[in-house]
């Protein structure tokens, strides 16, 4: 074997996020539920024997594929041989959600373990009291679905077949998740095969080398974007309406010192008697989210870029819930609000441009009736609004860590899960006013057929639900617009003209807020 | 060919086996629900090839142990060419081998001579499940909302304990500490039953002990049809409602036809009620554990194997509430629909076996209680049995007495004094309620009423099951239904109100009473030719009224004396038989005064 420079490695860093690029797109037209396909709710990544992320292909997971890994390495740490395949699910150990699976299996070469790979995805169902697993009602995990602490699904080469066939008792879609959990260990028998050519081409050592430079280029090029930010300190809270009773506390004093990122939520409010919690491993990869979306697309999403990130929660509070409580919506929606927060003051320290990383995002569910014993559809995807605008941009769309997700097509919707979609626009003068304004806001109209049910939590967006004359429910979802981004009056006036001529400003506003005179926009 | 004696004595020895097996378990398992109610019980299954059978049971609540008969079934099924010495199974899923999702059934292969020959195994009820509601949820509609489901799983594969397979369960279960003590006290008792088995068959050698199994099932089976055989043909049938299904639908049939012919008994459930969409929902090894457990009252003097069973054939139609399809609740199917198939079999049996017949059931009346045990701080899950131990019903010759029917002995009703150290509850009252007895010549058990109160609990949250109010469990013969079974919260209190079917809430205030009357079993034979000096006695024990007396029996005593006044007592019994003998349908006192205390109007008449 010969010693690689580091070209060679830099090349095989770029192999290894080829690869998981290549497996991601293997799950994604693999798996059977729509959650992955279009939604792209999975992950696949390439792990080292320590559960750092080599290479993911889905930022978003950095943290809950850290998280998970470690948790399977503690259990299996010494019990990992080749052919083995570690099955988890549970929240309140190395999770996200019930029915956020993940597969984790030791790579080989030679008959010792190498790497690990390992994929995640968020199943339709898992069991508990509401078809698929999201229940806001929740008090406990029990009623959200069935947690699944670390088990082996495969050993040395051989289906668990018991494990197996009471998994998918536990779930109302057992074709789908059973197809689901499928693609999922296609992706990374693909991918452990490749990275055994590559260590059979180039050597065990050199393949290790290339996996812990790729973390340790991560974290360099992180320090060094980090060295430019200055230092500094700052709180932030926030305190959400969230229906009745008390919401959730979030409350984060972020730091940049001595090189590293220190998040501190140790003062948030305490635990929920709700499904308004996140487990600590949504937290964390949360925080990791928020860091990545400031250092930008420069820093490889990786283990390494973790190295930078001190994070403090502090057991049974909102955001690092203690066993049994129930998590199956903070983890959407305190997910996104903490990206948001922890991001902004980021940002805001750091001095970068980027504007808010994300927003918060609302949860609605729907399952019509016509479907009968259909998953329930999560309309998340539909919810490409609320990026803010930024230094040198206006924004567009979603925030940028949620654009993973992919516009459903009208058509296959309407063909799979009985909902018709009757408008998409964009909404007059929802864009958030700035030199560089917000994304616009969205509104939604869809008809249910044969009517159905709602489940929503809603964080400034609205739902409006009424009854059309030929019988099915008429749905309509308005999403919030993104703030904007430095002084209105400040912004081209072109653009305010062009935004006017797009029907994206009225005079109205293009005068209050802008300051643009409406005989000028006339003129 | 084996002898008879011998055959007697391993038959003897399997049944002491069987009893060494759940005493093991109800003396080291933690949860009072075992070792105060013995709410399991243990069985010896052999297996030879082709099928399984049960050869010996004990501390046999009859619902568990038949049930076990298809988890063993199941696990051999899903274990096919995949099972060995060490091998521990555990079964629970109403659609893979269990009756319904809390009972948990380990099963353990012992195996001789290279072939699993003979399962040891206990059933037990565990307090928890998961699932959205602690002790289970009464409003499920689907076995999801039920709890954590699980195929046949191996605790133990070949000798070695499954810690990631362990781990999982008690995740999901409130009370992991309690499940795993449980689990592991059911074991011990699987591997004392497996040391004995083996003792035995060193003793004796394998080839005799087979050969003394073959005999004892077979030696049921032809007593068996020897019974059936006496039996006129034809037949027989009764019908059965459920009160609620806690899903909307009242008054729910269950139908049963026993067709007697020669030496074989064919019991068709057809015109049953359509599966309900709520938890009343029975699955075939529960139906077929009721309908067992209704034989084996009416053939006592025949050992209980399955060789007993073979002689019966049973017709359950899909999509009824006796055969539901996957995925429909079934959380309270045990006691209910599970006492009215039991019930309703042994009413139809009245036609050909009337010197046999007699309440075999119980009737559901299920509280559950749960919050915070401000004693200790932790968390308490309170299914009690305490409250609901009379159902032994009058048989002829011998009134009922005590608590459940004799199918159902082997549970016990807790110490009130253990009950009160173990959950945050004070109990104020316990006692017999006078005229609630049904009357017959040989009268029902009579009614017992509890009240109890929280004490020391916080958050708490109750779930309240009644059954059995609207339409008792049967009187046979000419004897009275039982006078059924109500629950009164803040019993004569501003806030009182009746739980006639179901309630699921907080109390408020915390400490608010609770009184629950447990109705009893039903009467045997026309009350009006009971000796009167029975009914004597039991007016002078406060069983029964003066008024309860003349009204119920046409007994008339003196009320300073308390002596029979024979010539009136013959004229008033004359004259209530006259007019009884009319279509003017009558209720006995105890069941006129529960229907005064509880406002409800129950079903008119069966319509067969």
């Amino acid at each position: 074997m010969t010693a690689i420079d580091s070209i060679g490695l830099e090349i095989l860093r770029r192999r290894f996020e080829a690869l998981v690029a290549e497996l991601g797109a293997v799950v994604g037209k693999l798996a059977r539920s729509t959650a992955i396909r279009e939604n792209r709710a999975y992950s696949v990544a390439i792990l080292d024997g320590h559960g750092g992320v080599v290479a993911i292909d889905n930022p978003l997971h950095l943290g809950l594929m850290t998280g998970g890994a470690r948790c399977a390495l503690d259990r299996f740490r010494y019990d990992m041989r080749e052919g083995d395949v570690v099955l988890l699910g549970d929240a309140h150990a190395g999770g996200s959600r019930c029915q956020d699976l993940m597969l984790m299996a030791p790579i080989s070469v030679d008959g010792s373990t190498v790497l690990q790979i390992a994929a995640r995805a968020e199943m339709p169902d898992l069991g508990g009291e509401l078809i698929g697993s999201v229940n806001p009602a929740a008090r406990e995990v029990w009623a959200e679905g069935v947690p699944v602490p670390p088990l082996k699904l495969w050993r040395e080469g051989h289906q668990v077949r018991d494990v197996q066939a009471s998994l998918l008792m536990n779930t109302r879609f057992p074709d789908q998740v059973e197809g689901n959990l499928e693609a999922l260990l296609a992706a990374m028998t693909l991918g452990s095969g490749r990275i055994q050519r590559l260590a059979a081409d180039q050597g065990v050592e050199a393949v290790l080398a290339a996996a812990a430079h790729s973390q340790d280029y991560a974290e360099r090029r992180a320090r060094a974007l980090l060295a430019g930010w200055g230092e500094g300190e700052a709180s932030v809270r926030r305190e959400p309406a969230a229906g009745e009773g008390a919401g959730p506390v979030v409350a984060a004093t972020v730091a940049i010192a001595a090189g590293s990122v220190s998040v501190d939520l140790g003062a948030s409010g305490p635990e929920l008697r709700s499904a308004l919690n996140a487990s600590a491993t949504s937290t964390a990869a949360a925080v990791a989210t928020a860091v990545s979306a400031v250092l930008g697309p420069e820093v490889p999403v990786n283990g390494g870029l973790l190295r930078l990130i001190e994070l403090r929660t502090a057991a049974g509070t909102v955001v690092d819930a203690s066993f049994p409580s129930a998590v199956s919506c903070g983890h959407v929606y305190l997910s996104s609000l903490i990206v948001e927060l922890v991001g902004t003051a980021l940002a805001e320290l750091a001095g970068t441009s980027g504007g808010a990383p994300a927003c918060e995002r609302s949860i609605v569910v729907v399952r019509p009736e016509a479907a009968g014993e259909q998953a329930p559809v999560d309309l998340a995807p539909f919810a490409i609004a609320g990026c803010s605008g930024a230094e040198g941009r206006d924004g567009w769309g979603a925030p940028h860590v949620f654009s993973r997700s992919l516009m459903p097509s009208a058509e296959e919707w309407e063909g799979q899960a009985e909902i018709a979609v009757r408008g998409i626009e964009l909404v007059r003068d929802s864009a958030g006013p700035g030199r560089w304004r917000g994304a616009p806001g969205l509104a939604v109209e869809l008809h249910l057929r044969g009517g159905g049910e709602v489940t929503s939590l809603l964080f400034g967006d609205r739902i409006e639900l009424g009854d059309t004359d030929s019988g099915p429910r008429r749905l309509r979802l308005l999403f919030k617009g993104g703030a904007g981004y430095g002084d209105p009056r400040q912004r081209d006036r072109e653009a305010v003209r062009a935004d006017v001529r797009d029907g994206l400003v009225s005079s109205a506003e293009a005068k209050a807020a802008y300051g643009l005179a409406v005989e000028e926009e006339a003129a | 060919m084996i002898d008879s004696v011998t055959a007697e004595i391993v038959r003897n020895y399997l049944e002491t086996v069987a009893a060494e097996v759940i005493q093991t378990m109800t003396r080291t398992s933690v949860s009072p629900i075992f070792n105060e109610a013995h709410d399991c019980s243990a069985g010896v299954f052999s297996y030879d090839d082709r099928e399984v059978s049960l050869i010996a049971r004990a501390d046999a609540a009859p619902v568990h142990i038949y049930a076990a008969l298809s988890s063993v079934e199941a696990s051999l099924e899903f274990f096919r060419g995949n099972l060995a010495q060490g091998d521990v199974i555990l079964v629970c899923d109403p659609y893979d081998g269990g009756s319904h999702l809390p009972d948990y059934t380990v099963v353990m292969p012992v195996f001789i001579d290279g072939k699993p020959q003979f399962f040891p195994s206990v059933r037990g009820h565990m307090p928890d499940n998961g699932g959205p509601v602690p002790g289970g949820n009464l409003k499920a509609r689907d076995i999801w909302q039920e709890g954590f489901r699980f195929s046949p799983i191996k605790l133990y594969e070949r000798g070695e304990l499954r810690e990631d397979v362990w781990e999982w369960i008690v995740r999901n279960n409130r009370l992991p500490e309690n499940l795993r003590a449980d689990l592991e006290a059911m074991i011990g008792g699987c591997r004392v039953g497996e040391q004995r088995i083996r003792e035995l068959c060193d003793r004796y050698g394998i080839e005799v002990v087979l050969e003394a199994v073959r005999w004892i099932l077979d030696s049921s089976e032809r007593r068996m049809r020897e019974r059936i055989s006496a039996w006129p043909d034809g037949e027989y049938a009764a019908t059965s409602l459920l009160d609620t299904d806690f899903a909307g639908r009242r008054d729910l049939p269950i139908k049963v036809t026993l067709r007697v012919e020669g030496d074989e008994v064919t019991a068709d459930f057809a015109g049953s009620a359509e599966q309900t969409d709520g938890i009343a929902n029975s699955v075939p090894a529960n139906t077929l554990a009721f309908l067992y457990t209704a034989f084996s009252a009416l053939c006592p003097e025949i050992p209980i194997n399955s060789g007993f069973f073979r002689p019966v054939r049973p017709v359950l139609p899909p999509g009824t509430i006796v055969n539901a399809n996957e995925p429909a609740a079934v959380r309270a199917n045990t006691v209910t629909p599970g006492a009215d198939i039991g019930d309703v079999v042994m009413k139809a049996a009245e036609g050909f076996a009337p010197e046999r017949v007699g309440t075999c059931s119980i009737d559901l009346l299920g509280p559950w209680l749960w919050g915070k045990d401000e004693r200790s701080g932790r968390s308490f899950l309170h299914y009690e049995l305490l409250c609901t131990p009379t159902a032994s019903g009058g048989v002829e010759g011998a009134d009922g007495w005590g608590a459940w029917p004799a199918t159902f002995s082997s549970a016990d009703v807790p110490s009130v004094e253990m009950s009160e150290v173990q959950y945050p509850v004070l109990y104020k009252s316990g006692q017999l309620v006078t005229d609630s007895a049904a009357p017959g010549r040989w009268r029902g058990s009579a009614g017992w009423e509890t009240v109890r109160q929280p004490h020391r609990a916080a958050d708490q949250h109750h779930s309240i099951r009644v059954q059995g109010l609207y339409s008792p469990l049967h009187g046979f013969c000419g004897g009275c239904d039982a006078t059924g079974n109500y629950v009164v919260i803040d019993p004569g209190g501003e806030r009182e109100r009746v739980v006639s079917t179901w309630t699921d809430s907080a109390l408020s205030p915390p400490d608010e009473l609770i009184l629950f009357n447990s109705g009893g079993g039903g009467g045997w034979g026309n009350p009006l030719e009971r000796d009167p000096e029975l009914v004597r006695r039991d007016v002078l024990d406060d069983l029964v009224s003066l008024d309860g007396a003349r009204w119920d029996y046409g007994v008339v005593l003196d009320p300073e004396l308390m002596t029979v006044d024979p010539e009136a007592t013959a004229a008033e019994r004359r004259r209530l038989g006259e007019q009884r003998a009319g279509d003017r349908p009558w209720l006995s006192l105890g069941r006129k005064n529960v229907l005064e205390r509880t406002g409800i109007e129950p079903p008119s008449e069966t319509e067969d």
